[in-house]
């Protein structure tokens, strides 16, 4: 089924009426076959840039080339491109099998041939009992399989998908997901899937984009934007909870924030001065089971959220919150914004710990640090400063360009 | 203290309900009153109908009325004429106002939102300012004699309310619909008639509704634009039972009873549609 449906976005811009920028100039390459996943918070441009490559929306600027060929100019219905909607967008007045044969009855593709493809993917998405009824008196999951069935018997180039999960239920998505995944896997179909669900881009994408404002911040896998990312915004948006920042200052080959003091990772070169330090929940440790070799600092838990075999613990740092824009930008669409009762002069930091282990609300508790997870951003201008571990090869972004680098 | 207050308020609650049911019946009594008055007379004798004090129960009752007006008048030929001029508008409200709707609500075009209200606002123009102007004009154009000044126009998308409805009910439809049926393939044609138009039946069949209720009371109509009696629908022909020196009061309540009882019957069965038309008016995004 697969055909050569690389999808190539050459500074691809989209401006609205009173000159606002909704997508600033888009460089990108998109794999044949690549899953590749948009996410972002509300208004960084991630639909839009969707719908541009739809041919819904006019691109104001640059070309996109989908299977060699500019569709820059062409009409919706002359791209080879099948899109999946947020709310299905399934027409309710005529039966699964209608559903599903319409575009290729507007293509004039043969009845045998219509019939055969009708089938073949009702089969494959379990529809085959359904395809007499009517999509109104469907569940949520069942008019998705629909949505998704209806663009893949057109066997296009390219699938585009757009938060096809958002309306549905936390357990539905977690299968639906699955099931998208093995659907990619035997089709082999170039996807480009939008999200604002950091949790879906992670798990669905081989690569995936992090948009802000319309500009791409950061291409890579899901495995490098968790552990190299490119900037602040990625760093605060990739990750839940999300990564703890503060303001640190590098001397006398010392790391020093608020009352503690680390010692950098031996692998790490880094400038001396203030900086933006950033750890991840996960890069603390109950010292209880850390090697002793680990650096550690006290902590006074004020909350303890028990999630399975983690525990989330809060705790309160003597350093002031970090509050760049990027980090509000990426707190928008963070499940985990914490601060109903910020604190403007301790920020609030999270452990993630193994929940078997004892930690109780006000009793001092020791934490180990994994000092090669570290982040560290330019205070100024919010880009990573070095790179954390498993930065072998990525693709890094810089100025809106996608460029490999093996630092 | 639950239960005290359960207890205080029940009795609030039962005074609450038995007022408005008071209310609403005497307005009913109000309303329903003429309607019942135009049955009885329809009932009686015309020595009856104007004595003095007013006798309310006909004796004898006399359904005879009804045979002797519908004799007296050509009643079929006016149905068949009224159902001929309510078909031939359906179909024209039907086909321009959705046409028109789809434009307003559908697709994205300079000055859209303006121009909607423009048509919109000239629903407060009364059909009386109008009336000798456009009747010159048809006069003009050689229409005036028969249903085409009236039939005509629908073709056209005079219906302002069928355009406005429709399309308040055209902006409930998610964009997303109309964004997979063009990715699917369908040209903007296409999309009108074998997407919006089959999902719109609700409103297609209110505006159906309200615009054969509106040809069958039509009365001003076809009194300024039709002058061959053979062709008058019933509300004109219907005045045929008005003499001229003398009028059979029975035999007019016998007429007017024959005229309504059909939209009251079409209200009971189409009493959802209705209300679900006046309904679609308030949704839709503004304009």
């Amino acid at each position: 089924m697969s055909k050569h449906g690389g999808i190539s976005l050459q500074g691809v811009a989209k401006i609205y009426g009173d000159n606002v920028l909704a997508v600033n100039h888009v460089d990108l390459e998109i794999n044949d076959g690549e899953f590749m996943v948009f996410v972002g918070p509300s208004g960084c441009g991630k639909t839009t840039l969707l719908r541009m490559i739809a041919g819904l929306e006019e691109v104001t600027e640059g070309s996109i080339i989908l299977a060699g060929e500019d569709v820059t100019r062409a009409r919706p219905q002359d791209r080879d491109i099948a899109m999946v909607f947020q709310n299905y967008a399934l027409y309710p007045h005529m039966t699964v099998e209608e559903n599903l044969s319409f575009g290729l009855r507007l293509r004039k593709v043969p009845k045998e041939e219509r019939q055969r493809r009708v089938l073949e993917a009702a089969k494959m998405l379990g529809l085959e009992d359904l395809l007499g009824r009517r999509t109104a008196a469907m569940s949520g999951g069942q008019r998705q399989r629909v949505a998704i069935g209806r663009a893949v018997v057109r066997e296009p180039a390219a699938f585009l998908m757009d938060e096809p999960l958002s309306n549905l239920d936390a357990k539905l998505r977690v299968s639906m997901r699955a099931s998208l995944s093995r659907l990619h896997e035997r089709l082999a179909v170039t996807t480009v899937f939008v999200t604002h669900d950091q949790v879906e881009a992670m798990t669905l994408g081989q690569r995936v984009v992090v948009l802000r404002d319309g500009s791409i911040q950061q291409v890579d896998t899901p495995q490098n934007l968790f552990t190299a990312p490119a900037n602040l915004f990625v760093a605060s948006f990739i990750g839940s909870p999300a990564m703890n920042l503060v303001e640190a200052t590098i001397d006398d080959g010392k790391i020093r924030f608020a009352q503690f003091e680390l010692d950098p990772p031996a692998s790490r070169t880094l400038p001396r001065g203030s900086v933006l330090l950033g750890i991840r929940p996960t890069d603390f440790e109950h010292a209880a089971t850390a090697d002793q070799s680990r650096p550690r600092i006290r902590v006074t838990p004020e909350i303890v959220q028990e999630v399975g075999a983690e525990s989330h613990v809060f705790f309160r740092i003597d350093a002031p919150p970090v509050t760049a824009d990027a980090i509000r930008a990426a707190a928008d669409a963070a499940s985990d914004a914490h601060g109903i009762l910020a604190d403007a002069d301790r920020a609030e930091f999270v452990a993630q710990v193994d929940s078997r282990l004892p930690v109780a609300v006000g009793q001092e508790l020791e934490l180990a640090v994994h000092t090669e997870g570290l982040h560290f951003f330019d205070v100024a201008t919010g880009e990573a400063i070095g790179r954390a571990y498993g930065e072998a090869k990525t693709a890094s972004l810089v100025g809106g360009q996608i460029s490999t680098s093996a630092d | 203290m639950t239960t005290v207050n359960s207890n205080a308020s029940r009795p609030r609650l039962l005074a609450g309900i038995a007022g408005k049911h008071a209310a609403l019946l005497l307005a009913a009594v109000i309303l329903g009153f003429p309607l019942l008055w135009m049955v009885l007379t329809s009932l009686k004798s015309n020595v009856q109908a104007l004595a003095v004090p007013p006798v309310v129960i006909p004796n004898p009752i006399l359904f005879s009325n009804y045979p002797d007006m519908l004799n007296a008048v050509s009643f079929y030929r006016y149905i068949l004429n009224t159902l001929m001029y309510a078909a031939v508008t359906i179909v024209g409200v039907g086909i321009s106002s959705s046409l028109v709707a789809y434009g307003f609500s559908r697709l994205q075009w300079p000055g859209r939102d303006f121009l909607f209200k423009v048509m919109v606002s000239t629903l407060l123009i009364p059909f009386f300012a109008t009336l000798i102007p456009l009747f010159v004009m048809y006069k003009k154009f050689h229409m005036v004699g028969w249903y085409l000044p009236l039939m005509v126009p629908t073709f056209l998308g005079s219906s302002i309310f069928s355009t406005f409805l429709l399309r308040q009910f055209f902006m409930t439809i998610p964009q997303s619909v109309s964004d997979a049926a063009r990715m699917d393939g369908a040209n903007e044609f296409r999309i009108y008639s074998r997407i919006i138009l089959p999902m719109s039946k609700p409103a297609l069949a209110t505006v159906i509704l309200f615009q054969f209720v509106y040809c069958w009371n039509d009365y001003l109509g076809p009194l300024v634009y039709i002058n061959n009696q053979n062709w008058y629908p019933l509300s004109l022909g219907l005045d045929q039972v008005l003499g001229t020196y003398t009028t059979n009061w029975p035999w007019v309540m016998a007429a007017a009873t024959t005229a309504t009882v059909p939209i009251i019957v079409l209200f009971f069965f189409a009493q959802r549609t209705f209300i679900s038309g006046i309904a679609i008016q308030g949704t839709g995004d503004k304009g």
